[in-house]
């Protein structure tokens, strides 16, 4: 992707934003780039914890902002990645603490005084002053979607919010697909969720229930391209840096039951 | 639903066929249930201006691929 500014979004929560915002810049970070990802949900603070940093936050987002620390102080750097640093939200402050003019200083002063080459902007749910205030400084997003039918509703809330940003660089990930439910047709496949939302996938993800274990340890999955989804997150990264990456089929092999019946097509 | 081999049509197609309806008036901004009252309205006035005219037509679709709803009138005037 050309912007260096991503907002992660998705309108709807629980679909797997932080995970996606964690666990494409890890990717990014591996891939030799240096990253900023940045937890814009105030008052909600949970990517540090996905990441594993939890126990290392002192200063915040609102801090830096509010001047109440330096850049440096609030970003956390990751021991297991060179080049990958977190600031935290607040646990405390609500939202309104943060400005626009805040983030887009912000923005700016990571890329030209602390050298970060891409910044992700994990958005907080919805689709009002938190999420205008985390797109903001974005000049790419990435769309969040599970298919299913609120999801991809709120995303194509957000999708027509995105253009009038200014944000035109727009990329889905399609989390949570289940192959076996698509393969009965009693799920909607990548092609209908990207017919129906009209933007490109980047990443196409499949239900894993390792991506809970490795959120349990503080763990991005994508350090592990062994499993499933560690695998497709490391694919959407490399999309993202750049690299031409085809998809993996998402079927997995039919059974010799499905083979000999037909398998419910 | 059921098929020619009886086979249960899967709920994916519901689900898309659902999606592109509700995308459709979301985007336009227009509730379904107002398009009744808009198509009742306009129909009250034409029917003002036109008294004999008759077998006029208004209706809402969804232009090509899904995109963008168009309201659609057909008004024949003699």
């Amino acid at each position: 992707m050309k912007g260096n500014v991503i907002v992660v979004t998705s309108g709807k929560g629980g679909v797997g934003k932080t995970t996606s915002s964690a666990n494409v810049a890890t990717g990014l970070a591996k891939l030799g780039e240096k990253v900023c990802v940045i937890d814009v949900d105030v008052g909600l603070r949970n990517l540090d914890s996905i990441m594993g940093l939890e126990g290392r936050v002192v200063y915040d987002l609102v801090d830096v902002i509010e001047g109440k620390c330096k850049l440096r102080q609030a970003m956390i750097k990751d021991k297991r990645v060179e080049g990958l640093y977190l600031i935290p939200a607040s646990g405390t402050r609500d939202k309104d603490a943060l400005t626009i003019d805040g983030m887009h200083d912000l923005v700016r002063r990571l890329l030209e005084e602390e050298g970060i080459t891409r910044v992700i902007l994990d958005s907080p749910a919805g689709i009002e002053a938190g999420f205008k205030t985390a797109a903001a400084p974005a000049n790419a997003a990435l769309v969040v979607v599970n298919p299913e039918s609120s999801s991809i509703r709120d995303a194509d809330r957000i999708i027509g919010l995105l253009e009038p940003q200014g944000i035109t660089e727009v990329r889905l990930i399609i989390n949570r697909l289940r192959p076996k439910m698509i393969a009965k047709d009693e799920m909607l496949s990548v092609e209908d969720v990207v017919g129906l939302l009209g933007a490109k996938p980047i990443g196409i993800i499949p239900e894993d229930e390792n991506i809970l274990i490795s959120t349990n340890r503080g763990t991005p999955i994508v350090l592990d391209t062994t499993l499933k989804a560690g695998s497709a997150f490391w694919d959407a990264a490399r999309r993202i840096h750049g690299e031409d990456v085809p998809y993996p089929p998402l079927e997995e092999k039919k059974s010799w039951f499905e083979r000999l019946f037909g398998g419910g097509r | 639903m059921f098929s020619f081999w009886g086979k249960k049509k899967g709920s994916a197609e519901t689900l898309k066929n659902r999606l592109q309806v509700m995308l459709a008036y979301d985007r336009a901004g227009l509730p379904p249930g107002k398009e009744q009252m808009l198509r009742e309205e306009l129909l009250s006035v034409l029917k003002k201006y036109f008294p004999n005219a008759q077998n006029f037509n208004i209706d809402m679709q969804r232009d090509g691929e899904g995109e963008a709803m168009i309201l659609k009138a057909d008004i024949p005037l003699k």
